[in-house]
């Protein structure tokens, strides 16, 4: 069998094994590979540090944790530039699976060393989907009655100060799903709207991006490692951009080297054991 | 997050018995698959549960006589499980939920998805050739794209290439997303790796399975099952 004939028939075990040591390699011996900032990552970065201390943000926890691979990063480092600027945070989920994510996040972006409920809070889940979002950005406190540890929010300071969709001077939504009815029900209200997606929607967010429905967006796992150079504080993304880069130009080599064997194996029909 | 070893290698064990999806199927992926279902169900489950009693029933005993309408509404929604005979009992929650969720689209859909996007069509961002030119690009792209799914008269004569080209974008624009599909898959297994590398003991049941497996290859000498 030629070479061309056994790279056509290659074990994907081996493309499997391979894969997995280049996944590891970076980690064991970082690579330190240039990530350029896309304007997307920069306009959803001049968005926040044009906020006050004590301006008060909105993020949404819409994923669970099969997304969170991806998503999770974009959380934290915008959780970690917010609490450097000295803002406030409000933390809702859309979808069941959000709410421990919300509470993990918060901690390990340090939001432990403030105050619960007066720098920032976890109002948990609300059900509806897109008209629980309706009803959130109309008012919050008629659609949640309690946040996520069960605390009625007339009992939570900083909810004194967020009534509604207006109150927020920034609201990064985070989803694995559909982003439509995020744009749907958020923007158009003076709101910056800031994306958190996996980069399979990076085209869909492109086009909300240029009608101006949204300020920026976080373009997956590369969205997280451009804000963490932006914030000059490295962590799990910029680790991920090495192994990004490594695995995915082998899927580019493994892309060229099938076109080329299936190619030339075509032409050879005795390749194939025919005649 | 702070591992215990405990969680170090439970979490670890199942991890690598997912891996192991990659060598073969194997009773032990299984496990970890329905495990993963299981608990992700279990979760929902909870979650539903603690937001119904949290929002309508605490509520409703605290003498919140509103809160009895959303909780008739779900009761009644149950009926989708009766006899063929008696799930017309359903169909009136479920008109409600329906209308309401499309009213609410609707509501953000003309001006987010309908007026943003002619609007944006219509003004161009820049004027400078190179921004110029992506958005004739864009227009033909869209014009020709929409066109392609006009079918009060069929795709001949002039119409034919104008569609072709349509068909021809939105081909480019699939082939975009199915790309970064792939890639954004890829970014799954990153997680894991630094997990595994920095988390102490970690790394021990991935040892193990891959020692498997290295006794699985001798034993059947590499050869796949057909």
């Amino acid at each position: 069998m030629s070479l061309l004939e056994k790279l056509d028939q290659l074990d994907r075990r081996i493309i499997f094994l391979i894969l997995l040591l280049l996944c590891f390699f970076p980690v064991l011996m970082p690579l330190g590979l240039p990530v350029p900032v896309s304007p997307a990552t920069t306009s959803a970065y001049n968005a926040m540090v044009t906020l006050k201390p004590n301006d008060i943000i909105c993020m949404t926890f819409d994923y669970a944790g099969g997304s969170a691979a991806e998503l999770y990063p974009q959380n934290l480092v915008i959780l970690k530039h917010a609490l450097k600027l000295n803002l406030r945070a409000v933390a809702v989920s859309f979808t069941v699976g959000g709410l421990e994510l919300a509470d993990q996040c918060l901690a390990e972006a340090g939001w432990g060393s403030k105050t619960y409920g007066v720098d920032y809070v976890n109002l948990g889940f609300v059900a509806g989907t897109e008209t629980g979002m309706a009803a959130f950005v109309k008012d919050i406190q008629a659609t949640i009655s309690a946040d996520a540890r069960g605390t009625p929010l007339s009992q939570i300071p900083i909810m004194n100060d967020a009534k509604n969709i207006n109150s927020f001077k920034y609201l990064a939504f985070t989803t694995s799903t559909s982003q439509d009815m995020y744009v749907r029900q958020f923007s158009g209200k003076g709101v910056p709207i800031i994306g958190c997606i996996q980069s399979l929607y990076f085209s869909v967010l492109q086009v909300y991006m240029g009608s101006g429905q949204i300020v920026g967006f976080l373009n997956g796992l590369r969205g997280s490692a451009e804000y963490e150079v932006m914030i000059k504080e490295l962590g799990i993304g910029a680790i991920s951009m090495d192994q990004a880069s490594l695995t995915h130009w082998f899927a580019v080599l493994l892309l060229i080297m099938g076109n080329i064997t299936s190619y030339f194996v075509r032409k050879n029909p005795r390749a194939k054991g025919g005649k | 997050m702070v591992d215990t070893l405990q969680t170090a290698l439970i979490m670890g064990t199942l991890c690598a018995l997912a891996w192991s999806i990659m060598y073969k199927l194997n009773i032990g992926y299984r496990f970890a698959e329905d495990l993963t279902v299981g608990v992700m169900g279990g979760y929902i489950l909870y979650s539903i549960s603690d937001n119904t009693v949290s929002n309508f029933i605490n509520p409703l005993i605290k003498g919140d006589m509103l809160s009895l309408a959303p909780i008739i509404i779900g009761v009644i929604l149950w009926g989708q499980l009766l006899k063929p005979s008696q799930r017309w009992v359903a169909r009136a929650p479920l008109a409600f939920i329906t209308g309401v969720g499309s009213a609410v689209a609707l509501k953000g859909a003309v001006y987010g998805n309908i007026l943003t996007y002619i609007q944006s069509m219509a003004t161009p961002p820049g004027y400078d050739p190179y921004t110029l030119f992506n958005f004739i690009i864009a227009g033909l792209a869209t014009i020709t794209s929409v066109v392609y799914f006009f079918f009060t008269v069929e795709h001949k004569g002039a119409l034919l290439p104008v569609t072709k080209l349509g068909r021809f974008f939105m081909m480019v624009a699939f082939g975009s997303v199915a790309g970064s599909s792939v890639l954004s898959n890829i970014t799954f297994i990153f997680n894991r790796t630094q997990w595994f590398v920095v988390t102490p003991w970690a790394w021990v049941p991935l040892a193990i399975v891959a020692m498997a497996i290295v006794v699985d290859l001798v034993r059947t000498g590499g050869r796949k099952k057909s």
